[in-house]
This record gives C-alpha cells, structure tokens and sequence, in this order.
C-alpha cells in the first residue's frame, strides 16, 4: 500500500531529476503549487472524502502538473488548471479503488458533471462558513478542532471523551449539518 | 433509499465508515437523483473546507476572514520565505539540494522565522527542555514551558526536548528545522531527531526526505542529512521503515528492531543499508548545563583579521600537538567572551612543496570532548568543536573568489545560471573540518570541495594530524599536516601567491555533541559581514604565501 504520508519529497526528487527546466520555472512552480496546495486538497476531498487517499491523489497531480507546466498559461487562474489534472487523477483513483470502499465511477462522473462552481462564490461560501463556525458553542468546536486540526482519529477522541465510537461519528456528523444549514441559511440572506 | 437515509449514507461514506454495500447504493442514487447530489457536494465541500482550510482560518479575527480568501496569493508568497522544502524543491542539482537543506537550518529559515510558525489555534505540546538552543537573529532562545503549535520548528544550534499532548516526546537537535503536523506525524527536513512514542501513539510516523518511519512502540532515532541521507537507528522496540525511491512508488516496508541501524539514501532506489549500532550518536536526553545553561547571544563574532600570511616552516615541523618548532610568523589570535567564559583561538599556517601544515591553539573550557563519529557523520565533524578551514588551491581562481553554492542564490532569491553554478564546482575550492573523536581517540580531518560540496570523504589517507589538551584542562593544540595532492591542488603554492583562506573555529557545549558557537576569522573585509563562509566563497579572507 502506497504511503500515506505527505509526499512532497517525492515529487521533490522528480524534479530535482528533471533536467530540462531552469531554476526559475521550478521556483515559478513551486510557488504556485505551494499558494494553492490546501486548495487543490480541498478540489480533490470534496470527490475522495479521505485525507489519506486525496494526499495520494495531490501527489500525482502535482507530478502531473509538472509534466505539464510548460504548456501552463500563467494568464490564467492556477487553480482552474490544475484542478483539470486532479480531475483525471481522481478519476484514475476511482478507477483502481472499484471494488472497494468508493463510488462507482458513473457517480463520481454526476458529481463531476455538477460540481463547477464560480471561486468567488466558494470564498464568499468559506467566509460565511468561518462566521458560523465562530457562533459554535464551545464544546462543539473542540471536537472539531481535535478532528480537523489535529487529525485525531475518532477513536482517540471517544477514548479521551469516555464515549463511544459511533457517538462521535454521530456527533461529528450533526455538527456539520448544523454547519451546513448556517451557511446555507446566510447565503440565502445575502442572496447569494 | 429515503431522503435520511441518503443523508446518513452520505455522512458514513464521508467518514470512511461506509460499507461497500453502502457505497454502492448511494452511488445509484447519485447516478439518478439531483438532489443526491447536490446534497452530496454539499456535505463533502464542508467536510474538504473543514480539513483543509479550518487551521488557517483558526488564526484569522474576524474582519480579516472575512475580508479576503484565507491563502496567500502567489504574488504574496514570493515575497513570503519559503520553507525548506519549498526552497529545496527549487534546487536543480539533487546533491545541491541535499546540501542545501543540510544547512537550510542556519542559512535561511532560522534567518527568516526562526519560530515555529503558528498555524493552528491550539497547542500541541511544550518545550520541556532546552540546551543551548537557539535560532540566530532572535532575540531569546527557546525556552522551557513554551508551548509548541503545528508548524515548523528550527534550531541553529543546541538541542530541545519537545512533548506532544499524547505523550510523544522528541529531542531534536539542530542545526535543522522539524515540522510538526499533528501530534502523531512530523517530518524533519534537516537535524537529528531521538523520538520517544509511549504505548498509547503507537503509529507515530516521522518522514524524512528519504524514508518514513511508522513507530510500532519504541524509542528510535533518526537523522536527515547531506544527499538526502538518512540513518535511523532504533534504542528499543521497533519502528517499520519506508524507504522513497524518488519519482516512483516507493520501497517496501521494512522492519527495523532494537540494536539495529540503517541508512537510505536517493542513490539506493528504496534500499536500506545495514550500518553500525551506535549509542552515543544521539542526544536522548538533554544534558544539563555545566555553564549555567546561557545562550549566547552571537552565534558568531564579529571578524577582525582579513589576511594570514603563510610561510615556509623554519624548522621540520613534526605533527604531535607541541608547537614549539613554530615561529610566530603569521600567528593570528581572536577572543569571544562567551557564557562558557573566555574563548579563544590562535592560528598559524605553513606549505612547503609536499604539503599544507595548520596549527591551532584553542581556549576551550571543554576541550576535545568531540562525540562526532567519523565513520558515521564526518560531515557534521565541526558540530562537537573543532576547526574548519576553507581555502582555495589554484592560483587561477584569483582573489577574491567569485564562487558561490546554490543555496546563496536561492536563499536570497537571487537568479543563477548553470554557468555560474558550473563555476562553483571547482575542486580547487576545499573544505577541510578538523575534529578529535573522543571515544576512539581518533584526530580526524573531513574534505569536501567545491561550493557544492562534492566528493566529501573523511579520514583519507596520507594527512598527519594531533591533539593535544592544555595542561590546564581549558583548551587544546591541534597540528595538522595534509598533502597538496589531497588538496587537489595540481602543485604547491609559490612565494608571491596570493589566495584565499578562511578560519571558522568551533565551541560545542560540555557533552562534545551540541555546537554552541563559532569564530569567523581571515574574513574579507569588504564583503557584508555575516555572510555563512560556506556560501560564498569571496567572504574568505586573502592567504599571502611568502
């Protein structure tokens, strides 16, 4: 089973032995690669929910983009480019993960089919979602913290809780319908 | 399936909780229902935005989040110094890279953010201990009860002992810098790292730029080091090691247990290297300060001699650490009232048509106590006290040298060319670290040449070296005699000669493992002081061979 780490390093070597690009591009690429990284894993979990599976997925995408970053027209947004080569990674993905512990690929190809979005409306989404986060009662806050922050498997979280696993699950899941429901509220008053 | 259970369903597949049966149902429904859909983009954008952005945002008041996306803009980023491995993944040369992350500790990070960098609202740990650490340009150094965030930690010098919230507890020691994602999972980039995992973060995982390293219930240690090299080396239980075989999947997993040490490297394409068990390579726990734990505020002194003048020995020199056959011509001397009290060193060199001769008088109040194993990390020689001397061998080169490693382009985001990188190279340009090994007693000289540091060797045949402690316990004689040939010079120098030369001296603290500080003399007075003399070889002073 591949590594589930971060493996930028890898990608690092690949380009370390890439010799037809000059220091200036690779800067250039980093540059853009490390600004838009939490993005691009944003791109690609909302498709492979599983931090470990679209880290993979991210680290093949930026070889990906590399490969590809002379054809890259840097008139144009980032991200927008990249997220085209995380689509294919994460269809690739799916694609080896049938069978197991994913949608199939007719679904993941209805999602695909419905998930452009404007950016501005995502980052106007994003700051409404920080409001309501800020609005949280405490406790609430703490287990999403524990859970997203420090990536703390629920596991631990119930042990250190005394509570059970499917608990936390359970609370885990109000917490982000209650998330959900805020936001969505706040756009339809903003009219967004 | 019903509307709620369709939500359920979505949650649980979210959650990497959901069955294949699950999975399977809730993609028909995808596949059909638009509402399925929507919901399901919906639910999985705020489970993403909460895994990747939520620490971001934790540091952002109010009005700032909602002024603005929460990422730098890559025009912003530019004129953000970069992390390591960012600056790493800039080099081209791989052997570059690896020696430019070996020092990205002094040059660039601790330059720039010497803290860790707080990326998360909570507190993952505390600082539990501190020796001699500190991060040049700071005003203080790290001390004990300050409390640790996700993010990166660097250390020019010393050591810290740093306890997670689950228990981990890691003695990393500098130079190098270390970032810690989660209490569970760190990557170091530069340094040495002794990791101590209680039973209940069994699954600790520390990457390195060349193997990562799940913990199975252990104390292990771990270096990151020149050409991506990596050595672990595990006290007790045992860890499971990955080795990354670069641009493609991986090597395959292998169990590493107590009393066992290995080393992977890029060159090795994912396989391990069985090497010596060693004890005393690693800090596993911190010393307690025989100096009153002071830090010293420069890591370096100000640089007041610029030329040494070298002449030819007017006796034989015999190599045993007694000076007394040398003239004082030539002999330079540098003070630095330290912590440790008063430091010193004085210098002399001589050449003759066969070799290079160098001696030192070094005040010390811990003298020769080196724990730098040269069979292990010749490289680092100078980390434990001792003398480095840097000097060019080709009178072509001129004076003063225009040669610089790729880490000082890119550390101050300077455009280079592979011309200019080509011209670094010159193995006319040497390295020399001088060290005494305390535990095999050995008198140890480390080459390497180039601004890029190639071909570094240790301990090569045909050099004379010795120590000898003063009388009084409070410093050392060292005398060298090395051979022009190991020099790569293609013949002595002559009288008239005018080449390039600098001394860095070297204090580490009383255990003979943790540098402390250094003296900078045969400085180039008109360069920028401070320059690393590593970097920049036109920072080293004028040798005048008479």
């Amino acid at each position: 089973m591949r590594e589930t780490l971060s493996n930028f390093f890898n990608l690092c070597g690949y380009i370390l032995q890439t010799p037809m690009q000059n220091t200036s591009t690779q800067e250039c690429f980093m540059h853009l690669l490390l600004a838009h990284e939490a993005e691009l894993l944003r791109y690609v979990m909302v498709f492979v929910p599983q931090r470990a599976d679209a880290r993979d997925i991210i680290q093949e995408t930026a070889v990906a983009l590399w490969k590809n970053f002379e054809g890259y027209d840097q008139a144009r947004p980032f991200v927008g480019w990249a997220c085209g080569f995380a689509r294919v990674e994460v269809r690739r993905f799916v694609r080896r993960a049938q069978r197991q512990r994913a949608l199939t690929e007719r679904a993941l190809e209805a999602l695909l089919g419905v998930a452009e979005e404007d950016m501005e409306v995502e980052h106007e989404r994003e700051r409404l979602l920080w409001d309501c986060l800020g609005q949280m009662p405490v406790v609430q806050r703490q287990l999403l913290d524990d859970y997203y922050i420090h990536e703390q498997s629920v596991e631990a979280i119930a042990r250190e809780q005394s509570r059970t696993v499917e608990a936390i699950y359970k609370a885990l899941q109000r917490i982000r319908r209650a998330l959900l429901d805020c936001v969505e509220r706040k756009q339809a008053e903003a009219g967004i | 399936m019903n509307w709620a259970e369709i939500g359920t369903t979505i949650d649980r597949c979210i959650d990497g909780v959901a069955s294949p049966e699950e999975f399977a149902a809730l993609s028909c429904e995808l596949e059909a229902n638009a509402d399925a859909r929507s919901l399901h983009l919906r639910l999985a954008w705020l489970n993403a935005t909460l895994a990747t952005r939520m620490e971001y945002a934790a540091d952002q008041p109010n009005d700032v989040r909602g002024a603005a996306p929460l990422y730098l803009a890559p025009e912003q980023l530019v004129k953000t110094p970069l992390p390591a491995r960012a600056v790493m993944l800039l080099f081209r040369n791989r052997r570059l890279a690896a020696v430019g992350v070996g020092m990205i500790g002094i040059a660039l990070l601790v330059r720039h953010a010497p803290w860790i960098i707080r990326r998360g609202p909570s507190e993952i740990g505390v600082v539990t201990g501190a020796a001699s650490a500190h991060p040049s340009g700071a005003k203080k150094g790290w001390r004990v009860g300050q409390p640790i965030h996700r993010g990166w930690c660097s250390l020019e010098t010393g050591a810290l002992e740093l306890t997670l919230n689950n228990g981990v507890r890691m003695t990393f020691e500098g130079p190098g810098e270390i970032e810690i994602f989660s209490p569970m999972r760190a990557s170091m980039h530069a340094g040495r790292v002794v990791v101590r995992v209680p039973h209940e973060a069994t699954g600790f995982q520390l990457e390195t730029p060349s193997v990562n390293v799940v913990d199975v219930g252990t104390e292990f240690a771990a270096t990151a080091s020149q050409g991506m090299r990596t050595d672990v080396q595990v006290y007790e239980g045992a860890v499971v090691t990955t080795a990354k075989s670069f641009g493609s999947s991986g090597g395959f997993p292998q169990r590493l247990t107590e009393g066992h040490a290995t080393r992977f490297s890029p060159e090795m394409s994912g396989q391990a290297q069985s090497i010596p068990f060693s004890p005393d390579r690693f800090v596993r726990r911190l010393p307690k300060p025989a100096f009153g734990g002071g830090v010293d505020k420069n890591a370096w002194n100000k640089a007041r001699i610029h030329e040494i003048t070298i002449t030819h020995p007017a006796r034989q020199i015999v190599v045993d650490g007694d000076l007394s056959e040398w003239s004082p011509d030539g002999l330079f001397r540098s003070e630095h009232e330290g912590t440790q009290g008063k430091c010193f060193v004085e210098g002399r060199m001589r050449y003759d048509s066969t070799h290079l001769y160098i001696a030192a008088h070094i005040g010390d109040p811990a003298p020769m106590r080196s724990t730098i194993d040269p069979s292990n990390d010749g490289e680092l020689g100078w980390n434990g006290g001792g003398l480095q001397v840097r000097l060019s061998t080709n009178r072509a080169l001129g004076w003063p040298v225009n040669a610089n490693s790729e880490l000082y382009y890119n550390s101050r985001h300077l455009t280079v060319t592979p011309e200019q990188l080509g011209e670094a190279t010159s193995e006319h340009l040497v390295h020399l670290t001088m060290w005494h090994y305390a535990q095999s007693g050995q008198n140890c000289l480390h080459l390497a040449y180039g601004m890029d540091f190639h071909d570094g060797i240790v301990n090569p045949a045909g050099y004379e070296g010795a120590f000898r402690k003063d009388s009084d316990g409070r410093g050392y004689t060292l005398e060298y005699a090395i051979p022009w040939t190991l020099l790569h010079a293609s013949e002595a120098p002559k009288a008239g000669d005018n080449l390039a030369a600098v001394w860095n001296t070297h204090w580490s603290d009383e255990t003979g493992r943790l540098w402390r500080f250094q003296h900078v003399e045969i400085y180039n007075g008109a360069e920028t002081p401070g320059i690393h003399t590593y970097e920049r070889a036109a920072v080293w002073g004028r040798a005048l061979y008479r």
